[in-house]
Parts: structure tokens; sequence; C-alpha cells
């Protein structure tokens, strides 16, 4: 599974923290700063496992708890409509 | 909890971000509109590579929402390879346009490019529109546009200012949006044109029809009782007769000049010899800017009408030459909105 921002999104990261804008419902979302984190690394295609490893690498925090919070930002982020999420 | 708006608002205003930035691309124009404020000259534009430079100081910088505007946008050839650029670099991208050069395969790549809406002039039935663009044809060739629009799924957005040639037609252009599942903005306000002239304001609509528009509750919100007003003025509770020019949104002309608004002539540099930092963060004339404040209008103070006030600095700076002046546009809107309340 790899994970990207979606085409009809527009973003800026200011103070640390993230500002999406969805074009097609001219909704404004924001990510805290390790929200803000991982939505950079999205720039490219990348899977979940890698986001982990890279949450581990930036973040001190449980390996397990690190997969647990990428699953559901994913999720969160995909409901909004700000993600695509390709299958390998 | 703070709202991403709100957080968003706040972060900028902190950092005097150029959150939302108007880019003028060109000001030729294929139309003679009766009420455009632009003054003909022969001034060579910013090419591709430099708008391109310009996009990317831009980002950097934080500005978020874009604007392309004109003159004509659709005269520049390399309109579209500028949109793709800009949202490569992540902007929320907006175009204004009249419509009448946009073709199908237009209409296909904007489509692919994403962009937040294409706001398209059009002022009312053919007989008003034609009079107001001075074109015989452009009538049909903006409907054209709007058509291949909505065929592509482009979001549209139909805006206009009400004169008083195209006043009787508001409640049609109302009606056509709707039906059309467009969103609308119409704006009574007429500015000077960019010298100064004020003969444009022959075209502004009569106090007995501004009150007709600003009472009809089909109309957008925003230009409706913006504000409550009292009789009792005292200074805290006064709307700011400043406006977020120059602090969170900016103007570009098709030169590079930055200026705090692009109605708000007061020019802070050029980005084709500066960067953006050095004009918009240390400036001297940027800093003197953003210190102006409700209280250095002092003809205003004195003004019964004052918690109404929609003035617009730009406009005032034009009509008087002062950016703290009375505008005589802002004071018949104002007066007329008191009387509502």
């Amino acid at each position: 599974m790899l994970i990207s921002h979606s085409k009809n999104i527009a973003w800026r990261v200011i103070d640390g923290k993230a500002y999406i804008v969805n074009t097609g419902t001219s909704c404004l979302h924001s990510l805290d700063e390790v929200g803000a984190f991982i939505w950079q690394k999205l720039h490219k295609k990348c899977s979940a496992a890698k986001l982990v490893d890279l949450l581990l690498k930036e973040y001190d925090v449980e390996k397990t708890v690190a997969a647990d919070d990428v699953t559901g930002f994913i999720s969160e982020l995909k409901e909004k409509g700000l993600i695509e999420i390709q299958n390998d | 909890m703070i709202s991403p708006s709100n957080s968003l608002t706040e972060a900028a205003y902190k950092n005097n971000l150029p959150l939302y930035t108007v880019f003028e691309l060109t000001h030729r124009c294929n139309l003679k509109c009766l009420h455009c404020y632009l003054i003909k000259q022969n001034k060579s534009e910013l090419n591709t590579k430099e708008v391109k430079t310009i996009l990317d100081k831009l980002a950097r910088a934080g500005c978020l929402y874009l604007c392309f505007t004109g003159g004509e946008i659709f005269l520049r050839k390399d309109l579209l390879e500028l949109c793709a650029y800009a949202r490569k670099l992540n902007f929320d991208l907006r175009l204004f346009s009249n419509g009448t050069l946009i073709t199908k395969e237009h209409a296909k790549m904007l489509s692919e490019i994403g962009l937040s809406a294409v706001e398209i002039s059009l002022y009312g039935r053919k007989k008003s529109h034609e009079q107001i663009t001075a074109k015989n044809n452009s009538f049909k060739k903006t409907l054209v546009a709007l058509k291949l629009l909505k065929k592509y799924k482009v979001p549209v957005r139909i805006k206009a200012p009400l004169l008083n040639i195209n006043f009787n037609d508001y409640k049609w252009l109302i009606k056509f949006a709707k039906k059309n599942k467009f969103e609308y903005r119409l704006d009574p306000v007429l500015a000077p044109q960019n010298n100064g002239d004020c003969t444009i304001q022959r075209f502004q609509l009569s106090a007995e029809k501004l009150k007709t528009i600003y009472t009809d509750k089909k109309l957008n919100k925003y230009l409706i009782n913006q504000y409550e007003v009292s009789t009792d003025v005292s200074l805290q509770d006064v709307p700011d007769l400043f406006c977020n020019a120059g602090k969170v949104f900016a103007g570009i002309s098709p030169q590079g000049i930055v200026y705090p608004c692009l109605q708000l002539l007061y020019p802070l540099g050029n980005l084709k010899n500066q960067s953006f930092r050095n004009i918009w963060h240390k400036s001297k004339k940027a800093k003197r800017l953003r210190k102006y404040s409700t209280k250095d209008c002092k003809e205003c103070l004195k003004c019964s009408n004052i918690k109404a006030c929609r003035r617009c600095p730009g406009i005032a700076l034009l009509e008087t030459g002062k950016i703290t002046g009375k505008s005589k546009t802002a004071c018949k809107i104002a007066e007329i909105q008191s009387k509502i309340q």
C-alpha cells in the first residue's frame, strides 16, 4: 500500500503546523507538528511501514504506538480526501 | 479548540505572511469594460521564467491562496504552464477571467490542473453585458466558456460589479447562477481608475438602488449589514478602518511590483530585483503601512456612520491622495447601511 497526497489539495507548513485545503470542498484542515512531519513525507509515495520507521527515527515513541498512530492518521486523511492510497 | 481557519489566520497575522496574494499577469485585455480601473500602458510584462521565480518566492513566504488576474489572463500564451507550475508549488489557485478566450482544451487542462475556481465576469443579459464590455458577441463567448467549464467540472463563480447599466439584471444573474450551480458574487462598489480618475463612478448605483441591493436577502451575506450600527461612537467598538492589505494580503503587478493589495497602489518594492523578504518584512514602507489604524482617520472618527463604514484604504488613497482620507464611495454606502439598520 502506497500513500501520497491527493491531487486536489493545496497546503503550507506554518509555525510547524500543516494547513491543507481540499480544493474540491474548500475545506481547510490543520495538522499538529507530528502530523505535519508525516504529511511532508507524503509528498512522494510512501508506505505505512516507512512512515512508522520515519516516526521512530524522529520521535521517542514505542513501535506499536507509532504503528497505531500511523494507521489512525492515514484513515483520517483518507476520510477527508487529502490522500490517495494505491495498492502495491 | 481553535478552528483550522482561525489558527491559520492567527499564524498569518503573527508572522505577516502574504497568505492571500493576487497576481496580475497582464494588463492587456480584449474587452474595454466601462468600469475597468486599469490604465492602458505599454509596459513590458514579466516573462514565464520571471513569473515562476516569483511563485517560488511566494510559496517560500507562506502564501497559500493565490489568484491570477489581469487584464485578460488567457491572452498570455503561457497561462496553463503557469497554472500547472503554481499547483506544483501547492498553491490554492483561482483565476479571474472574462471567459471569452477559453476553449475546450483550456477547460480540459484546467480540470486536470485542479483549481479552486475560475471566476468569470458576467454582467447580465446580452444587452447589458455587451453595453459594459463594449464588445459585440462577448456575451455568447462568455456563456460558451461557462458551459465548457461546467462540462469539465471546473468550479465556477460568476462575478459582476453592479452598475446603473446592469442593475435590472442582478436578479437574472442570481437565477442564472443558481440554475447552473455556480457560486456568484455581486458587488456595487466601483473603484476609481488607477490614476485617480473618478469618472467611472458615474456608473455607480443611486442611493435608492444601493438600498435595494443591501436589503435583498438573496444577495451574498457579505454585502448586507456587515456591521451592527450604533449611534454610540467610541473608538474601542468601531470597525477597523484598515484592512488586511499589506498584513496577510498582497498584490503583484505584471511588472513584479509588490503592493499591499492591487487596490492599494502603495508600491513596496519589485520582485525582479529584490527578495520578497526584503520587500515584505524589512521595508520601511511596509512597516509604516501596518502601523496605520482607525485613530489615524481623523475625519472619519467624527462621522456618525462610522460603525457601518466599509472603507477601502486603496479607494481612499485614489480619491483623496491620502491613505487615511475620507472616501466618498465608503461614505455613501455607510450612510445607506446606517439607515437600513
